[in-house]
């Protein structure tokens, strides 16, 4: 009666399932915007709030701040002032955000070592 | 075993599965929540109600055949021997969910795949699960003459199937969260014993 495969149906419905609870980390979109940190983080220490805001030009600034408070609120990001300009907040990594690309890593890895032994 | 038995086994199995987990929320249900039983087809919490939308996004029409055997099995005996009652009541419980899902999945545009599904897709086809199952039980109950005058019946049904559902899925989405989340810190403490992390600034 259905043709697509049980397992793929099974993911996408944990998958939003997982959504539900209020103690998951994020949504995709808050997980996207993680991932661009990440990167940015990896180039530079001081990353300003601003910065990640104008750079989300797909949304509205408000959505863009929500989304970074909710990354805040749940432990993945800490706002940093700056010392010289108070009025500036820089954005950094929780350990909880640190396990996260440490996940990716490991993920990219297994698949690198699987790759090799084929 | 050719493909065709191999399939019919694969369905029996689907078909007995969501049977037996029906038949088992549905006694857990009334030794946990007897008290809130406010007639015997309507409670305001029915832990078996997660089942519908589950099994029949997960299984489609087979799921619904499940809930179909599955309410039999526990309506059986409760009709004054009128077995018809039984089997439109089962057929009901199967009929109704297929209905809701396929209304909805069609309304919110979700694939076959059930890609794109989202916590809040979850939640509006259980409402309307719900929804359909109250009315649709109702309303069967009302032609057959068995409503005995009592419309906060549908409520009942409704919000027990609602908090029936919302009950089992907050408790999955949270042991997901939980055993996602100390996985990925098992992994990082693998790959970083120092749990110092990389320097990713």
């Amino acid at each position: 009666m259905t043709s697509s495969p049980l397992h793929i149906r099974l993911l996408n419905l944990l998958s939003a399932i997982r959504e539900l609870s209020p103690f998951d980390a994020m949504t995709a979109e808050e997980e996207e915007l993680l991932r661009d940190l990440l990167v940015r983080w990896h180039n530079a220490r001081d990353i300003p709030v601003s910065l990640i805001m104008n750079s989300m030009t797909e949304v509205s600034a408000a959505t863009a701040y929500r989304r970074l408070m909710s990354l805040h609120a749940k432990g993945l990001i800490e706002l940093r002032v700056d010392q010289s300009d108070r009025r500036v907040k820089f954005v950094d990594p929780t350990a909880l955000a640190l396990d996260y690309g440490a996940r990716i890593q490991t993920v990219i890895n297994g698949l690198l070592d699987e790759s090799r032994s084929r | 075993m050719t493909i065709d038995a191999r399939r019919l086994l694969r369905q029996t199995l689907i078909v007995a599965a969501v049977a037996l987990s029906w038949f088992g929320l549905f006694n857990l249900n009334a030794w946990l929540f007897s008290n809130l039983e406010h007639t015997a087809r309507a409670h305001w919490i029915f832990l078996p109600a997660v089942l519908r939308p589950v099994s029949v996004l997960l299984f489609g029409g087979w799921g619904a055949c499940g809930l179909v055997l599955g309410a039999y099995l526990t309506v059986y005996g409760t009709a004054n021997g009128s077995y018809l009652h039984e089997i439109v009541l089962s057929l009901l419980s199967g009929l109704l969910p297929w209905l809701a899902v396929y209304l909805g999945k069609w309304a919110l545009g979700i694939p076959e795949s059930l890609a794109g599904l989202r916590a809040m897709h979850i939640v509006a086809i259980c409402a309307l699960c719900a929804g359909v199952n109250a009315i649709g039980l109702n309303g069967y109950l009302l032609l057959a003459g068995r409503l005995q005058n009592d419309p906060i019946q549908i409520l009942t049904i409704f919000v027990g199937d609602l908090m029936g559902a919302a009950i089992p899925l907050f408790i999955i989405s949270t042991a997901l969260a939980i055993a996602l989340r100390q996985k990925a810190k098992i992994r990082a403490t693998q790959v970083f014993p120092t749990r110092s992390g990389p320097d990713l600034r």
